[in-house]
Formats: C-alpha cells, structure tokens, sequence
C-alpha cells in the first residue's frame, strides 16, 4: 500500500490478512479480477501483492498481507504484516480463514479485533469443510466475533459479490471498537499497562491494550517502539509484571496469552461448529497410521525412491534406443543443409552448426526419462505423500542444525532427481530460524536437480551399465547425507550465532491423482527442459565454440597437417593410377563430392533401421551418385575394389587428421588453455582437461556439461553414434575406469549451484560474501572428496561399484554417528549460541 | 593423367567474414545469456520465479508456484 494512496481520501484502502494456504491469495484474485503488482516489501524478500477493484463507484485498494498465524515479530512474513497495520492502518480488514480449520485461524482474528480495525472474516473452503461433515453455524460465529463473516469457496469464485458488500458496508461503518479478550490472572496487568500506554502520545490509543498485551508477551518490536518513545519505567514495569507472573504461575507470559486465545478459539468453535463425523477416522489418517509409522516410513521411502530410480532412468533409457535414430537422423538432416565438408577444415558455418545440433541432441535424448520422472514426482505431490516426506525428514533434520521447513527446500532442490536448486532456495524464505535458513539455502544446492541427471545418466550408462538402479540410488541418497552432515557442520560453526526458531508441520489429505493433472504436469515440465535447452544450452553452446575453436592450430602445425593431407591424396591417386574408376575423380571438386557422399552414405547406413532400408540406400548411390558407386558400395570387379579399398584408407586417413587437428585446435583454444591449466589440481580426482572445460561450462546450466561433452568427445564426419558410445569408447581407450565416473558423479554432486541459483543465493541472504561462499565452499569439498575417494580406491584397488559402496556406506556412517546423541560431549553449539530471548514467543 | 590437387592452404586458411559472422553470432549469444541472468536477478528479487529451471513448471510472473502450491510446513509462533 503506497504513500500516495493513503492520501487521497475516495480510495479505501483494504488489506487480506490470514495464515498461508487459506486461500488468501484466491480471494484476492476475486476481488482484483487477477489484477495484481508483485513487489517486495522494502528490506526483506517478502512478495508484496497489490491491486485494486471498483464497487459501486468506490475504488478499493486491496494488499494481500504476507501470510501470518500471528501477529508476532518472528517470521518475516509477521513481521511485515505487523508493519503494514501499525504503519499504514488499512480502512477494512478482510481476515481470511481456512474453514477447515478454523482453531488455528481464529488466535489472529483476535488480535485484529484488538487491535480496533474494522474486520470482516471470510470463511473460505466452505466446500472442503462441508465435505468433512463439518457444519459452521456462521450468524453465531458472527455474533461471538462481533465481526461480519463472509462464507466463501474461493475455488469457484462463490461468495464474491458478498464480500465486496460487505467491504463497502464496513468502509462506512463507524471506527470499531477494539475487542477485549479476558486474560485471566494477567487481566489487571494489562489493564494497568493498558492506563499508561493511553496516556503516551505518539502511540495510537486505539491499539493501547493490545500494545500492552504484547509488552506482556515480550514482544522485542513493541518494547522497542514504546523505548523510542522514550517510556522505559512502562517498559519495566511490563518486565515486572511478567516476572511476578512467571514465577506465581511456572508459566511464560507469553505462552498463558497463546493458551488464552486457543482456549478462546476452542470455546467458540464449540459453540458454532458441529463436527457430524465425529468418532470417524479419516482416510487419510488411517494410511498415515502405516506409512508414518516409525518403522515402515523409513523403508517405504527408500522404496519410493528405489521405484522412481527404476521406472524413470533405467527403463527410460530403454525407449531412448527409439528416440536416438530420430535425433541422429536430424543431426544428417542439418548436415545436409548445412555448406559441404572440406577435406580437413569444415566453413566454420556448418561445424558451429553440428556443434548445436551435437550439444542439443545429447541433452534431448534424455526426454523420455525426464517425461517419466516428471509424471512420478507429479503423482507424489498430488497424492499428498511429498508432503509426508517433508514429515519424515523432519524427524532427521533437527538432529543437524536444520528447521522442519527446510524439508520444503530439500524437496523442491531434488532429494529426488526432479527437482531444481532454484526455488529450492528461494522456498527457504519462509523458514524463520537465521541459522537453518542460510544452512538451508547453502545445502539445497547439493540435492539432485534435473539439470545433473543428464550426467549421471550419462556415466552410469558408460560405466554402470548392471546397475544403474543401485548407482542412483546411491547418488540421490548420498547428495542427502552430504546435504545433513554439511548443514551439522555450519551450524556448529560459521552459523552458531544465528538466532533459531521453532516448527509446526500440517499434512495435507491424500488425494487421488487425476491422469490428466500428471500429464499435463509432466509435459510442462518436460517442454521446459526442452526450450531450455533449445535456448540457454544452445547459447551457451554457440559460446564455449568460439571459446574451443578460438585462436585455432598454430601456423606451423597447420602447415604440416597441411602436408600430410596433400600426401594422403597422392597417395590415394596413386592407388586409383590405370584404375578406369579414376576418371570419377579427375578434379579436386570431384574428390571433395566423393568424399562428403561417402560420409553422408556412412551416417545414414549407421542408422538404417533394417536390411531393407540399407539396400534402399545403396540403391539410391547407384541411382544419384553411379560414377562414385566403386568407391562407396564394395564391388566384385576387381577395379572396383581397389576404388573402395582406396576411399576407405582416404576417409580412415582423413579421419585421423581431422581427428589429430580438432585435438590440437581445442587443447590450443582459449578454454583449453583453462581446462589444462586446472589439470594440477584436478589429476587427483582423474579429470581431465575435458572433463575441467565440461564442469566449467556446466556453471552457466548444468546440463551444458553434458552438451559440452557431447561435442569434445566428438564424431567423425559421417559418424551418427550416441554420446554413451563415443565417450566410453574413448575414455577407455585412455584407460579411464568407473572409478573416474565415481570420481566426477562425486564432485559434481557437491559441485557449486549453477548461476541461476547463485543468483537467488545473493537475492536471498542479501549478502554477496555468502553467495562467494557458495561457490568456493562446495568447490573446495566436491574437489577434496573426489580426490580423496580417487587415490584411496585406486590404492586399496577398488571396482567403481566397490568404491561407491564403500563411499555410501562410509558417509551413512559418519551420520549416524553426528546424528546419534552424545551425552558425554558438552553442547557445544548451546554455549556458541545463547538463547535469543527477544524472538521466542 | 596429372594428380589433381585440392588446395588445403585455402582451406585451412583464416576465412575473415566467416570468422566475423561466427564471432557475432556467439557475442550475440552471450548478450542473451547476460541479459537472462539480469532479468533472473530483477525477477528474484521482486520475488518472482526464474521461469526456465528445468524442475518448475511455470514461466509466468509472480511467486515460484512450485514453492507456493506445495502445502508447506508453517511456523506457528503463538504456539
């Protein structure tokens, strides 16, 4: 709500205010027509929403609050909320409540009543309480609040119209009266606070007894105002009240205030909501009798997650076998399209674009597996389980410094795959504890987002190719353990002093998923992954080529590949001399045709998907091209032999040089020269200076490390094989093992976020020294741990499997014994970081 | 019959407009790139999604609907 509105008089000013997911935001959306501005509230990351809507000639200025559960200066969200009504008092409150839960909703409305704003309670989700047997008798619930109640299913739109009434009826109503809510023993405490603060000028009388009330509560912000007024003696006599209170009674002040309003909430609800299923245990609680039970939790996720594995990355990458002859036939396609081959150097035209063609095709193979991985992770959040997950990591997380709501994080960063660091990251806005919210926010990198999927697919496929359900298993869990034994160490550490705060989980009903909202949720997804990589992979991609071609093979060594290229086509006439097939070729530009007919028939008899299709293909040499049918298709004649046996040694020869001169132009390019410099220090995790450029180009999209290992580890000129292929057959040429891939499936497990992620890093801790952290820290580790791993399997003569066996077992070890209690040991962390009074309710 | 001879010195020689059109094309490319992560951090920072990560659903303005449609654990301080 601006300045500038307050100030003109015919605007009424109206602002939402209820707990999240009541349905507060649909309500606005109601009442704006969708008509919304995003901003943030000044200083924090906090979404502000405004907008407004005519009514009968009036024009109405609406704010949606951040949602609150109460009016506390605890979460950012209340804090906010608690400003905007202090700072710049709405005319209207419209306090929106979730009608299936109506206890929990009822503590806030109290205190807008206290604090004598004019309310109107809409009762939102009448549908679902209906459903629930639940029936509201609303005049009562109006008369006890002495508030209209509006009732409403936000869904659907209903009870609009009768909201926006009663907003204009209250606007003209006169100034409200503030309710008073009996506080028992405390009651002549607030009564004499209430006397005191009336008197002090510069603070609004009319909210005198819920000032005192929250003076009584310790409220850090309201002692702080009533301070800068310079009323320290009321200050103090609040603090001797409580005291006196505390010790008559063994009970905060604070918590007996909390008690009072739930008992009061309680009392009314008893008297206007009749539950018609009472003694019946719902569905959704009977399940959650067996799947949270302690024992089975546990091991029906790991199964989850086990199934998950299963059905997604390994059978999807069975029906990528179909998907691939599609790509690759693209790949002849745009090669056709694209200016001729030269004999040893390519126009730069047609290499820049097999180069987007290799980087895109690698990255769109995966399609099937994300289409399948997407629909589960769609099932598990429509079904309601997601949110059980969240349940059962809670349990765990508190054991490592972390708050309940990081689970929500976790699980939209990938504790599955599926997932994506940033709103992982941006999600932890929520979490009201300091030292869990930056633990969070410098942890959720680690989980398993889409993006690194395509690389472990990738090795695992090389390396793993018997288990691959077990190495994903191993890699989704063990970004986890990581995350858990990373986030104990910051809390004990760099993050002991951060204030903490305390956590109540709800678990939404179990809902049965409809085919539809999977499928459309699982194609969205899919199609995301598709225009990113038709967009930011391929812009990458055009940049790392210039970066990898750029300056080129040095004059010298051109010359002299130059050389050996003029003598492998002598040689070649040599071989053709008296041959009646050599006048076929009698120009260079007949040579050059040859030689991309020969390449382009190559790549298309690769992938020709029978014996029929082959035999359409040499029948279509012999129809288009019959003068270079000799040298394509092996003949009988004995002529004709020797052509073939002379163009296969001048592809083969061709091949090496082109092969030898892309090797020297990409070592002797600017990323290179990166690649090769950082090869000191990534030797000891066997990474190589390719595997260096592909972890650097991956820091701009993950998936470019893919994309980018797609075109180093490059194909022939008329070669159609899929990147599995290729990189395997030439890592082991190198004498590379699986125990490499455990080395680099490691590190880039811990690997640093990718730029978008570091960006929300920075948005939200408003701090540039902690997005620095978040980039050298997981550097650091991911590189340490994949060296260590490295020479200490290759010492102890460990099998790939064997190593990431041994890695997982070791780091479920080393969490079992930080996460287990360790009476012995002092609290450290307890003595780091005292109890911050001023937060605690 | 005289060898023909294809002229490789051509070849492999610096090509100077095609040099100059793949160096635009690339710093084009990288204009996208900046200028996508600047539009990211404004989005971010008025609290909006980033609308390209491959695990979200949506493109559209406003809060993540990835972090905000999940029933999320709340903190109940009055608790």
């Amino acid at each position: 709500m601006s300045r500038s509105a307050m100030t003109e008089p015919h605007h009424q000013r109206i602002a939402l205010a209820g707990q999240q997911n009541c349905g507060k935001s649909t309500i606005f959306n109601i009442l704006t027509g969708l008509q919304q501005h995003i901003a943030n509230y000044p200083g924090v990351t906090v979404d502000k929403k405004s907008g407004t809507y005519m009514w009968e000639g009036q024009r109405y200025d609406v704010t949606d609050l951040p949602g609150a559960y109460s009016l506390s200066a605890f979460s950012p969200e209340e804090r906010v909320s608690r400003q905007v009504l202090l700072d710049e008092p709405p005319d209207v409150i419209v306090n929106v409540v979730d009608a299936t839960n109506l206890r929990r909703s009822l503590p806030l409305t109290f205190q807008l009543l206290e604090m004598g704003f004019r309310v109107i309670v809409a009762v939102n989700m009448m549908d679902a309480a209906r459903r629930r047997g639940l029936a509201i008798d609303l005049p009562a619930l109006s008369r006890r609040l002495t508030a209209p109640v509006v009732p409403m299913v936000g869904r659907s739109g209903k009870g609009g119209k009768e909201l926006r009434g009663a907003i204009a009826e209250a606007a003209q109503a006169p100034a409200a009266v503030p309710a008073t809510l009996n506080y028992g023993p405390l009651e002549d405490d607030v009564a004499a606070l209430h006397a005191r603060l009336s008197a002090i000028p510069g603070l609004d009388g009319r909210m005198s007894r819920w000032h005192a009330v929250k003076l009584l509560e310790n409220d850090s912000e309201t002692i702080g105002r009533v301070s800068r007024l310079g009323q320290t003696d009321v200050i103090e006599a609040a603090d001797a009240m409580r005291a006196r209170f505390e010790e008559a009674h063994g009970l905060s002040a604070g918590d007996h205030i909390s008690a009072t309003r739930d008992r009061r909430a309680t009392e009314i609800l008893g008297d206007c909501v009749q539950d018609t299923r009472h003694g019946t245990v719902p569905v959704s609680e009977r399940i959650d009798r067996v799947l949270l039970n302690r024992f089975v939790a546990p091991l029906f996720l790991i199964a989850t997650v086990w199934v998950i594995y299963q059905l997604s990355i390994v059978q999807g990458y069975e029906l990528t076998h179909l998907t691939w002859p599609f790509l690759a036939g693209l790949r002849t396609v745009a090669a056709s399209m694209l200016p001729d081959a030269g004999f040893l150097v390519d126009p730069q035209i047609r290499s820049l674009g097999l180069w987007i063609v290799d980087s895109v095709n690698t990255l769109l193979n995966y399609v099937p597996i994300f289409l399948i991985l997407f629909a589960l992770i769609a099932i598990l959040e429509d079904s309601g389980y997601m949110a059980r997950i969240a349940f059962i990591l809670d349990r765990i997380l508190h054991r490592f410094g972390l708050h309940g709501q990081s689970t929500l994080p976790f699980i939209l960063g990938g504790v599955f795959a599926g997932g994506c660091a940033v709103p992982g990251v941006m999600a932890t806005k929520g979490i009201p504890d300091a030292r869990a919210r930056l633990a969070t926010i410098l942890t959720v990198p680690f989980m398993n987002c889409m993006a690194k999927i395509p690389l472990y697919t990738l090795l695992i496929n090389i390396y793993f190719p018997d288990a691959k359900g077990l190495m994903l298993f191993y890699l989704s869990t063990i970004t986890v353990l990581a995350a858990l034994l990373v986030a104990k160490l910051l809390t004990s550490s760099v993050l002991a002093t951060q204030p903490t705060a305390p956590f109540v989980m709800e678990l939404p009903s179990y809902h049965m998923p409809t085919v539809t909202g999977i499928a459309r949720r699982a194609t969205d997804r899919t199609w995301m992954y598709i225009k990113k990589v038709g967009t930011v992979v391929v812009a990458i991609a055009v940049v790392i080529y210039v970066l990898l071609q750029f300056p080129g093979v040095p004059e010298d060594r051109m010359s002299a590949f130059e050389a050996r290229g003029e003598t492998v086509i002598a040689e070649f006439y040599a071989a053709l001399e008296g041959n009646p097939n050599l006048a076929a070729v009698a120009t260079p530009e007949d040579l050059i045709s040859l030689v991309n007919v020969q390449s382009t028939y190559k790549a298309r008899r690769l992938n020709a998907s029978s014996r029929e299709a082959a035999e359409a293909l040499d029948q279509g040499i012999r129809d288009n091209h019959p003068q270079f049918a000799p040298f394509v298709l092996r003949g009988r004649a004995e002529a004709d032999r020797a052509a073939f046996s002379a163009m296969r040694d001048l592809a083969n020869a061709r091949n090496t040089l082109r092969r030898e001169m892309q090797s020297e132009r990409i070592e002797s390019s600017f990323l290179g020269h990166i690649g090769r410099g950082l090869e000191p220090v990534t030797q000891f995790a066997d990474f190589d200076w390719r595997i260096n450029i592909a972890l650097l180009s991956s820091f701009a999209a993950r998936e470019s490390s893919v994309a980018t290992l797609g075109v180093l580890f490059d194909q022939e000129e008329g070669e159609n094989r899929a990147l599995e292929d290729r990189m395997g057959d030439q890592q082991r040429a190198e004498g590379r093992t699986a125990l490499s891939a455990v080395a680099l499936m490691l590190f880039f497990a811990l690997y640093p976020p990718c730029l978008a992620t570091v960006i929300m890093v920075r948005v939200q801790t408003q701090s540039t020294g902690w997005m620095v952290f978040s980039i050298v820290f997981p550097t650091i580790l991911g590189l340490t741990v994949a060296s260590v791993v490295f020479q200490s399997a290759t010492a102890l003569g460990l099998t790939g499997l064997e190593t990431m066996t041994a890695v997982w077992l070791g780091t479920f070890a080393l969490l079992l014994l930080v996460a287990l209690p360790k009476p012995w040991l002092p609290d450290l962390r307890q003595r780091a970081a005292p109890e911050i009074e001023d937060v605690a309710p | 019959m005289t060898t023909p001879t294809i002229d490789l010195a051509a070849e492999t020689g610096s090509r100077l407009p095609e040099t100059a059109l793949i160096l635009f094309l690339s710093a084009l490319a990288l204009a996208y790139l900046v200028r996508g992560a600047l539009k990211k951090r404004r989005r971010f920072q008025s609290g909006g999604s980033c609308g390209d990560c491959s695990g979200c659903a949506t493109s559209g303005p406003g809060p993540c609907p990835v972090a905000t449609a999940f029933t999320q654990p709340e903190t109940e301080s009055t608790k």
